[in-house]
């Protein structure tokens, strides 16, 4: 399905042409937004709040969050239970300890500001989500053109899809995030510097989602993530598999189409994307979304080099000589599981 | 030099003559024409006039007024200097366009004239008038007894090269001021009341006819008319005061011939009627490569465009860069924008009349067309001479060639073509009774990227028969069937699936028009059709782990009686009046949901689902739609106009997309989607700039439209099967004012258009869900204020012509990224409302030059060159501006969509044989 929204999406007719403009903000800027999903993981659950800014493209490199501090934030589920979240640093509310969500409950976010202003999400259902049956890659090469010279790159890597069994007799909602784990080696004479790890997370910047209503029962086959050959070692792929509720996958499903949006004809006209938070009193809007997502990962770990069928890689990246820990950023010589 | 000139001036004589032997075959008229055409042929020396300069007189010889008028405006005179030594041109004739000139002083000389070519004006002794038919006139006139009765002169105006009827020629009875026009098979019909009757028949860019009709008894009185010049033609009938723009209570009404469409810059390198007629005042579009038009602030769905009268589901190929029409194949474009006679309905806002050629019934000929991305082929001749016609034509492009050249990756792994094919058969039972086949049928395929191939494909045909009786009642029965198939093809693997959406018409028409007398007309008739609709289906390929679904197909029937009149009141004051009842039924075999009505629709809000039977009625609706129209003559060059017109319409296409998209779906007015209904009154000022032949008109419009379609943001419309709860009614406002200025003839033709319009909507429903910014009026997405137009054709020479059009509109209205935050790591931007910002302005030049190989006329091959260019000075006009996160999501950048941001020449190849 989702070749029919690429094809929607796939801005260019004949002759079609693509320019960075600079736009004027008089944006209606500082509108809360909250960023926040309770798991059924073990872990501190986390709710982000901030204030939107001014659309600026002025071409410096500005950083969008102004974080909200200050906010009494706290987890409601329908049978009384409440979670309390601290601030841990500006704007990032978590819990005191692990903890997780119960399938079947639901969720409710509520916020107290600084300035005493109250906020409340509408209850989200945590869904069951099935689990991954397999993660299946295949070598792919890729042509793209190059944004500085616009001549043609070309590229390797692997198609990751991974592999579900839909349940039959319910409505599934899905989202897929794709983290990786990359091997690469050293021209070091030190052993223990001569080969490193370093995490890509998340492998790839795209909103990768799908429901069920053409798959409902069936071996789901989801491509998720491309990851890249640029070294013929190993590499460890993580994908998580989120379940959540039909406004949920909505609220997402807008947030992607906004990402891969080309402003041609054929696109959807953009829209406001509305969540599910709502301001107690006011009729003030409030921006992002607070969910409630059962989890399954799952990992693979391939030698790239086999899967490739010994093709080298295309602008394969040299081999360095030193310390490999210094050669790619978060590099680290601790053999991560897996490897 | 004489000798040369004495070659051509026998060369087009004898072309001239065996056309006139054609004419003579069907006529009655003219055999003493053509004696005396013989015995001038042999007999007269032509003297080429050469310049001399002559000192001002307020009289001037002819002979002079002959010499100054060839200096000053490109034409030549050919005459026997010894008829008009006598002829003196006096002070006030002079002023007055030539024909005027001639017209007034030749028939007392016993000459008349022939245009020839568009610039040789050859002077012939009128022999019919003094001699042998005069005498026979005398005596008829003497003898001539009016018996106080009315009787009808009816018959048909054909174009006496090809034999197909020629629309909208004026049938002007000299004794009475006044007229009609011929109906769109080139047939008229008058009531008068006994007597003897100078009847001149003219038509744009036809030499004019005279006939005189000894009125006693039904007479039939069908001409054939000959190429003359535009430029001189229509002065003539402005000059008899009898021109339709101004005597007609019809306006928001433009016609198109294609010779106008032809001498517009091509893009691409194909005259394009949906372009063309984009160029008119209040006829405006998205942008390019949007298919479709917008007419008064009304949607794309809502233009009735008829192919032969059969209406069509899509007006364009190739995501709008192609017009569905031929243009080797149009004979006539009319455009209805208001006032829209009661014979005509279904949709809200405008028809677009296209009527097709009819093959030629005398001979057989061919024309055609080699471009960079397209070409096509016609050819068209008679079955049987002077009955029985065919004419059959194709097209194919081929944009490969040019997508292979392209930068852009996405584009070179594109691929795509269209074929289209026409036929048309025409039959001519007797004087009173012809049969029409007319079929289209075409293909587009369209690769875009990849992965993913658009399809569609369109049937269109129509079957008429045309008859009169008692030579007074024009019947016209018509069967069309119109079928639009789309899909698309996703070949990604591992999921292989196509999708499938039809719409299909099939409708049986009578329409009758019965004349009481010169002042009153009468038609009315009926319709009956079908819809059937496919509002989508998802089919997997083999192999494929997507399950098959569909939306439920939806049946229908729709049906109309109207009738409407044409009355001249008075001199000054003429009446158009008509009303038309349409029935709707929406049927069954369907499932329908019904809803909570205390909640928004939702899927969650269905409480029960109704099942109805094949045939079984759902849902009926019925409405009356008044249409009226009145023009007041305010002198015989200007009039005011006044009219209303209320539309219903019952079949909606849904769009969320910006322009109309190959995944939009119609579907059928149901309990939940209602009718669409729109109310308009116009006014206009119409004038004919008597001299230069100008036609001048401001009109103002003010529509309403009920019942709109639109989507809630962020809404899912294909294979929906819960779409009602996504779609929200709309109301409509719009108005505007909007100027023309128009030249048909002359050495320059063209229009500027000016409009200033404006198109707004609103959706207030009861909950903010089912409400679009804040229930206010907000503008569409065509709403251009300021837009204008101007379209000019210059001939250099009769080998050389170019045209320009230059646009200028405001910019569209967009939805603009206002604010931006972060979510999950990604940079996610906050739109304004819908449509509170606009893009910069829009503009852009294109000129195209016309060059004609050879214009020999022995040869019968005539090639020409066309080049043109569009967008001359490669303005990058935006479409829309949009927001794309970069840097792996975290920077947001705002880019500018220009479509077709550059140059684009064409080269085009045309031919005639």
């Amino acid at each position: 399905m989702k070749s029919i929204v690429k094809g929607l999406i796939i801005s260019c007719l004949l002759i079609s042409c693509i320019d960075p403009v600079r736009l004027d903000a008089d944006g209606d800027a500082g509108q809360l937004v909250v960023d926040g999903l309770i798991t059924d993981k073990e872990e501190l659950q986390t709710v982000r709040l901030s204030r939107s800014v001014n659309f600026d493209n002025n071409g410096v490199i500005t950083t969008y969050t102004v974080p909200e501090v200050g906010a009494v934030v706290a987890i409601n589920d329908d049978h009384g239970r409440v979670i309390n979240l601290t601030e841990s640093s500006s704007g990032v509310y978590v819990s005191q300890q692990n903890v997780k969500g119960e399938v079947g409950r639901s969720y409710k976010l509520s916020i107290i500001t600084r300035k005493g202003k109250e906020f409340q999400s509408k209850p989200e259902k945590m869904f069951p989500v099935p689990a991954i049956d397999s993660i299946v890659y295949k070598y792919v090469e890729i042509e793209k053109i190059s944004k500085s010279s616009g001549n043609v790159v070309k590229s390797s890597g692997f198609q990751i899809s991974v592999v579900t069994i839909d349940p039959l007799n319910e409505k599934n909602f899905y989202r897929w995030k794709t983290n990786a784990i990359i091997e690469f080696f050293s021209n070091s004479e030190a052993a223990d510097v001569s080969v490193c790890w370093y995490g890509v997370k998340p492998l790839e910047f795209k909103v990768e989602l799908s429901d069920d209503r053409y798959f409902n029962g069936n071996k789901l086959i989801q491509p998720v993530s491309i990851a890249p050959y640029e070294r013929a070692t190993r590499i460890l792929i993580n994908v998580s598999q989120y379940s959540m509720t039909q406004e949920a996958f909505r609220f997402w499903s807008l947030i992607g189409s906004q990402q891969q949006s080309t402003g041609s004809i054929f696109d959807p006209v953009p829209s406001r994307i509305n969540g599910n938070i709502r301001s107690v009193d006011t009729e003030e809007t409030v921006l992002g979304y607070f969910g409630a997502s059962a989890v399954f990962e799952k990992f693979v770990v391939f030698n790239r080099q086999i899967a490739a069928e010994f093709s080298p890689p295309v602008n394969a990246k040299p081999l360095l000589m030193g310390d490999c820990r210094i050669q790619e950023v978060g590099a680290t010589n601790l053999r991560p599981t897996g490897f | 030099l004489i000798k040369r000139l004495l070659t051509r001036a026998v060369f087009f004589f004898r072309s001239f003559i065996l056309k006139s032997v054609i004419n003579i075959s069907v006529g009655m008229v003219g055999r003493s024409r053509f004696i005396f055409l013989l015995s001038i042929l042999f007999c007269t020396i032509f003297i080429p006039l050469e310049s001399s300069s002559q000192p001002k007189n307020p009289d001037k010889k002819l002979k002079d007024y002959f010499n100054e008028y060839a200096k000053k405006e490109n034409v030549k005179f050919f005459f026997e200097e010894d008829w008009i030594k006598d002829i003196t041109v006096n002070f006030e004739l002079q002023s007055l366009p030539l024909l005027s000139v001639l017209n007034a002083l030749l028939p007392r000389n016993h000459l008349t004239y022939r245009v020839y070519n568009e610039r040789y004006i050859i002077l012939l002794k009128d022999f019919s008038n003094n001699e042998v038919e005069n005498e026979t006139n005398k005596v008829n006139e003497e003898t001539f007894l009016s018996d106080g009765k009315t009787y009808s002169v009816s018959g048909y105006v054909r174009d006496a090269t090809t034999g197909e009827g020629i629309v909208g020629a004026t049938v002007f009875i000299n004794e009475l001021k006044n007229g009609v026009s011929t109906n769109q098979y080139g047939f008229y019909s008058i009531g008068l009341l006994s007597n003897i009757y100078n009847i001149t028949i003219s038509s744009l860019g036809k030499s004019p006819t005279h006939e005189k009709v000894f009125l006693n008894e039904n007479k039939t009185v069908s001409v054939e008319l000959f190429d003359g010049t535009t430029q001189l033609n229509d002065v003539v009938v402005t000059a008899e005061s009898f021109d339709h723009n101004i005597s007609s209570p019809e306006m928001s009404l433009v016609r198109l011939t294609s010779k106008t469409l032809k001498s517009m810059p091509a893009f691409m390198g194909e005259v394009d009627i949906i372009k063309s007629i984009q160029l008119l005042p209040g006829v405006s579009s998205v942008g390019e490569g949007s298919g479709g038009f917008n007419v008064r602030g009304g949607n794309v769905d809502q233009n009735l465009i008829l192919m032969d009268e059969v209406p069509i589901f899509n007006s364009s190929h190739l995501f709008g860069f192609f017009s569905t029409f031929n243009p080797d194949m149009v004979k006539d474009v009319t455009l209805h924008k208001g006032g829209i006679p009661p014979q005509y309905g279904g949709r809200l806002s405008s028809v677009l009349d296209v009527k097709l050629k009819e093959g030629n019934d005398k001979s057989f000929s061919g024309s055609g067309g080699i471009g960079i991305l397209s070409s096509r082929l016609l050819i068209e001749g008679p079955i049987i001479k002077n009955r029985t016609s065919f004419i059959v034509a194709g097209r194919y492009a081929y944009p490969d060639l040019t997508l292979k050249r392209l930068k852009n990756l996405n584009l070179r792994n594109s691929s795509g073509s269209f074929y289209d094919l026409n036929l048309k058969l025409t039959h001519r039972f007797s004087e009173k009774s012809s049969i029409y086949l007319s079929t289209y049928y075409s293909g587009d395929s369209f690769k875009l990227a990849s992965d993913t191939v658009y399809n569609w494909k369109m049937l269109a045909t129509s079957l008429k028969w045309n008859t009169i009786v008692k030579d007074k009642l024009f019947i016209s029965l018509t069967g069309t069937h119109s079928m639009y198939n789309y899909g698309i093809q996703g070949e990604s693997a591992p999921n292989l699936f196509r999708t499938d959406f039809d719409i299909t018409n099939t409708a049986l028409k009578l329409d009758l028009t019965y004349p009481i007398n010169l002042n009153h007309r009468i038609d009315f008739g009926g319709s009956f059709g079908r819809y059937q609709i496919n509002p989508g289906k998802l089919i997997p390929e083999l192999g494929s782990s997507i399950n098959p679904s569909a939306m439920q197909d939806e049946s229908s029937y729709e049906s109309s009686i109207y009738v409407g009149s044409e009355s001249k009141i008075n001199e000054r004051i003429s009446v158009l009046a008509g009303v038309r009842l349409s029935h709707y039924n929406y049927i069954g075999k369907a499932n329908l949901f019904v809803y909570d009505e205390s909640i928004p629709k939702s899927p969650s809000s269905i409480i029960d689902t109704l099942n109805f039977a094949q045939g079984e009625s759902i849902k009926q609706y019925t409405g009356a739609e008044p249409r009226f129209s009145l023009k007041y003559s305010v002198n015989a060059t200007s009039s005011i106009k006044l009219s209303y017109n209320r539309t219903l319409q019952y079949v909606h296409l849904i769009t969320n997309t910006t322009a109309v998209s190959p995944l939009d779906l119609w579907k059928s007015s149901s309990p939940y989607l209602k009718p669409e209904s729109a109310n308009q009154i116009a006014i206009g000022y119409f004038r004919n700039l008597l001299a230069k032949g100008i036609e001048a008109s401001a009109e103002a419009y003010y529509k309403e439209i009920e019942n709109m379609v639109e989507y809630k943001d962020g809404s899912n419309i294909f294979l929906n099967p819960f779409l009602e709860s996504d779609l929200l009614p709309a109301q409509g406002r719009n108005y505007g004012v909007e100027l023309l200025l128009r030249k048909n003839s002359g050495k320059v033709t063209g229009w500027i258009g000016y409009t200033y319009s404006r198109a707004f909507r609103k959706v207030k429903g009861e909950t903010e869900e089912e409400t679009i910014n804040n229930g206010e009026y907000y503008p569409s997405n065509f709403d251009k204020p300021n837009d204008l137009s101007i379209v000019m054709n210059y001939k250099f020479t009769r080998r050389l012509s170019a045209s320009a059009n230059f646009t200028y509109s405001t910019g569209r209205p967009i939805t603009y990224p206002q604010s931006i935050y972060i979510i999950d790591g990604y940079a996610v931007s906050q739109y304004s409302e819908r449509n509170q910002g606009r893009i910069p302005d829009y503009h852009r030049l294109d000129v195209s030059l016309t060059l004609d190989e050879s214009l020999r006329k022995t040869q019968k091959w005539k090639g020409s060159w066309t080049l043109s260019i569009f967008n001359v000075y490669g303005r990058k006009n935006p479409y829309s501006i949009f927001f794309k996160p970069e840097y792996a999501g975290r920077i947001a950048q705002a880019y500018r969509l220009s479509v077709i941001g550059t140059i684009f020449p064409s080269l085009t190849y045309n031919f005639k044989f």
